[in-house]
């Protein structure tokens, strides 16, 4: 008898457990006033110790970050921050697919305070979701070109800014200097020029892999489609009607399934390097780090990658003697092209119970010294006029390719549904044979493009 | 008195079942009610809103060749693996059952990759299998075995092979361990009356050892396949679903669906996979009641 009303005793534990358990947990917080960063540090510096650490509630705050090489630099800047304002902590989530996670904690309702990731979804910028930083001049006025504020607009709501950039990127042609220089190969403009320069590495350096893919990691394969016939679109269109007519999905611009059009002009030049071996055998598996170790090492004379790369393929060889070009352009009459265009970017949610806290912290990354610190983690030149630095080995390199490059400003846009990743995929099916043409394969990436919009986007 | 006490120990019974029965609810039926009804809508995941579409997202399945072939990429792991599991698992437990020397050891041995999440094991075969500096092409170079090696995760046609033969490795002693608990149960002296019988060894295990193993195999078939037609880590550790979308597997279709802005759909082709589960499944358990019933 006893142990029933024990285990009656133990059920009805449980059950209340369980019900307490789904009960919500929100603390009662006071919402903040809507901030801005041109507020004084002093005045916030003040605020937050007037009280003597008695009062002032202590504030955690979340930065979900998608920068893998950012992790131990925001790191080192949280305690920093941490230190100067002890009634805050910020806690960093570093995830690799951090737009994906992004989407779940959104719509679990769990945004997080900060984000620092390239590629937040144009439809949590459409619900105004983040924090606008339009009337942050402080910020602006500190640009090395005022061109990037309109770079970083939203792209439906100009008059709108959702994040910051910190570093202008670059992508580009690295090369190795030692062999293009022993071979007396020209820095290529035009893509006959390029397969004319990788035949010549083929032909006299057979050990080598004159052009080397990382395939395996989807987005390497997916950015060769952005750089080449994408950027090409931006050439002929110039970069803002590109990314308009991109947006709308004009048919009539694009000409994405065009014969003899762009799509099928790059399926075709891949098919060549891959049938005529200027392509590493195994370009669908090979991982990104395989292709940085290529350069790094000198088992391949050309890879096609950004400025963000430089820091691995240093750590693989601290002597690597590479090169950077702009790279060839695809379609006959385009220039060679790079992308410069604002990276690094840092949201704060609007909805944010401690929005305040979030910008101090913002405010806080943007500041001239933990900027330089960036510019040089990111081998990138800081987009402010107050944080220059010695940002990389290839800083000439660079500005003698500006001279002479199509620059664009931003990069091609693409659908949610059907991103870099997504477009590599459709690149990894060509370089395994799945399309027997070009135009098939022109077909194929033209119907995943159009599937590539969702419903809220269209 | 007695009668109202009997009745008040009836309720309390019933009372016990409380709490699991509101576990269940909160983590398997009511997200299975909202599933079904999300499925029927076109909710992208990125906003609030969404519209009824009926079976618009079901139809969509059967009209997308992609769609299609993630389905048939679930249905040869899931159908393959289960079967490849179950006779190496067999095979093992029956030499494992003998009395060898360090047979402890090598049962353990077998078993360990089973308690390593199936993502590490994934990553840790990829590393092995990199056709740049993995360990297996640098030992068949070192062999001089040059020509043996192939780019087996970039080919289409080898890429799943590949993977249900890691998975194959990585479960074998699981399947190992329910067959080793089916075999210590069988008496002793039934298999020694069919030795004594004339039967050989393998017409001991066929006709005697197996039927009477009917339990085990049940277990082991019912979990290698859910297991199987549910497989994830594993491909997005070792292909992510490629080269292109050669083994991508109908889980990891409906993570990209849904991460793309087509929750309402991602939705609809998890509905389709439950059913896809639990078609094989109920048919195994059929055939194992039947059997059992024989045996």
């Amino acid at each position: 008898m006893s142990r029933k009303w024990l285990s009656l005793a133990c059920a009805a534990v449980l059950s209340a457990g369980l019900l307490a358990g789904c009960g919500g947990n929100k603390e009662d917080q006071d919402s903040p006033s809507a901030a801005s960063l041109s507020a004084s540090p002093s005045d916030s510096a003040a605020a937050s110790s007037a009280s003597g650490g008695g009062s002032q509630k202590p504030v955690k705050l979340s930065l979900l970050n998608g920068t893998v090489e950012a992790v131990d630099w925001l790191n080192d800047q949280i305690k920093a921050f941490s230190e100067r304002n002890p009634g805050i902590t910020v806690e960093q989530e570093f995830q690799k697919t951090a737009s994906d996670v992004l989407k779940v904690k959104i719509a679990s309702g769990d945004t997080p305070d900060i984000v620092a990731l390239a590629q937040v979804p144009q439809e949590f910028y459409d619900q105004d979701l983040f924090h606008d930083f339009s009337g942050d001049s402080a910020i602006w006025d500190r640009l090395t070109d005022p061109s990037i504020m309109r770079t970083v607009a939203d792209t439906k709501r100009p008059e709108k800014h959702f994040y910051l950039p910190m570093t202008v990127s670059y992508t580009g042609l690295y090369y190795d200097k030692s062999v293009i220089a022993e071979l007396g190969i020209q820095r290529p403009d035009t893509w006959e020029q390029f397969v004319a320069a990788l035949q010549t590495v083929k032909q006299k350096k057979p050990e080598m892999t004159p052009l080397y893919l990382g395939g395996k990691d989807s987005w390497t394969l997916g950015q060769l489609v952005q750089y080449l016939p994408l950027g090409s679109i931006q050439q002929a269109l110039g970069v803002e009607e590109a990314n308009k007519a991109l947006i709308a999905n004009d048919a009539s611009k694009l000409e994405l399934d065009k014969a003899g059009g762009r799509i099928e002009t790059f399926a075709k030049a891949i098919m060549d390097l891959q049938r005529n071996g200027w392509i590493n055998k195994n370009g669908s598996s090979a991982s990104y780090d395989n292709q940085l170790d290529a350069i790094a090492n000198g088992k391949a004379a050309f890879v096609i990658q950004g400025m963000w790369a430089l820091a691995d393929i240093l750590k693989k060889n601290p002597n690597a003697d590479v090169g950077f070009w702009p790279i060839p352009g695809l379609m006959p009459g385009d220039k060679p092209y790079m992308i410069g265009s604002p990276d690094g970017s840092v949201s704060v949610s609007e909805k944010s119970p401690n929005k305040e806290a979030a910008l101090k912290f913002v405010e806080f990354l943007m500041s001239p010294d933990v900027q330089k610190s960036y510019s040089k983690l990111r081998n990138a030149p800081s987009v402010f006029k107050d944080a220059s630095a010695d940002w990389s080995i290839l800083s000439g390199d660079i500005a003698d390719d500006l001279k002479t490059a199509f620059v664009a400003s931003r990069w091609p846009w693409t659908p949610s549904g059907y991103n870099s990743d997504a477009i590599g995929r459709t690149v990894q099916e060509l370089l395994v044979g799945a399309y027997r043409t070009p135009a098939e394969f022109a077909k194929a990436f033209k119907d995943n493009w159009d599937k590539g919009y969702t419903s809220a986007a269209q | 008195m007695i009668r109202p006490l009997r009745r008040l120990h009836e309720r309390l019974h019933r009372f016990m079942a409380v709490p699991a029965l509101l576990l269940f609810a909160f983590f398997f039926v009511v997200p299975l009610v909202r599933g079904v009804a999300i499925s029927l809508t076109d909710w992208t995941g990125l906003t609030p809103s969404y519209h009824y579409v009926g079976l618009r997202n079901f139809i969509d399945f059967f009209q997308d060749r992609r769609a299609l072939h993630a389905l048939q990429v679930t249905l040869v792991f899931g159908l393959i693996s289960p079967a490849l599991l179950c006779v190496a698992g067999l095979l093992y437990a029956l030499l494992l059952d003998n009395r060898l020397m360090g047979r402890g050891f090598v049962r353990t041995f077998v078993y360990m990759p089973a308690i390593i999440s199936p993502l590490i094991m994934g990553y840790v075969w990829l590393l092995l299998l990199n056709s740049e500096n993995g360990a297996l092409p640098q030992l068949l170079h070192l062999l001089h075995l040059d020509s043996w090696y192939r780019d087996w995760l970039g080919s289409p046609r080898d890429a799943l092979w590949v993977i249900i033969i890691v998975n194959l490795w990585q479960f074998v002693g699981y399947a190992m361990i329910i067959f080793l608990a089916g075999l210590q149960g069988i008496p002793a002296e039934v298999t020694e009356a069919a030795r004594i019988d004339g039967a050989g060894y393998w017409q001991t295990v066929c006709r005697v050892t197996i039927p009477l193993l009917v339990p085990a195999i049940r277990i082991n078939v019912v979990t290698n396949l859910i297991g199987s037609l549910a497989v994830f880590d594993v491909i997005a550790a070792l292909t992510d679903g490629g080269p292109g979308y050669a083994t991508e597997s109908m889980s990891l279709y409906i993570m990209r669906a849904s991460f793309n802005g087509h929750t309402g759909y991602a939705t609809a082709v998890a509905v389709l996979m439950f059913v896809v589960i639990l078609i094989p499944v109920s048919v195994a358990l059929r055939l194992m009641k039947k059997a059992d019933g024989d045996s």
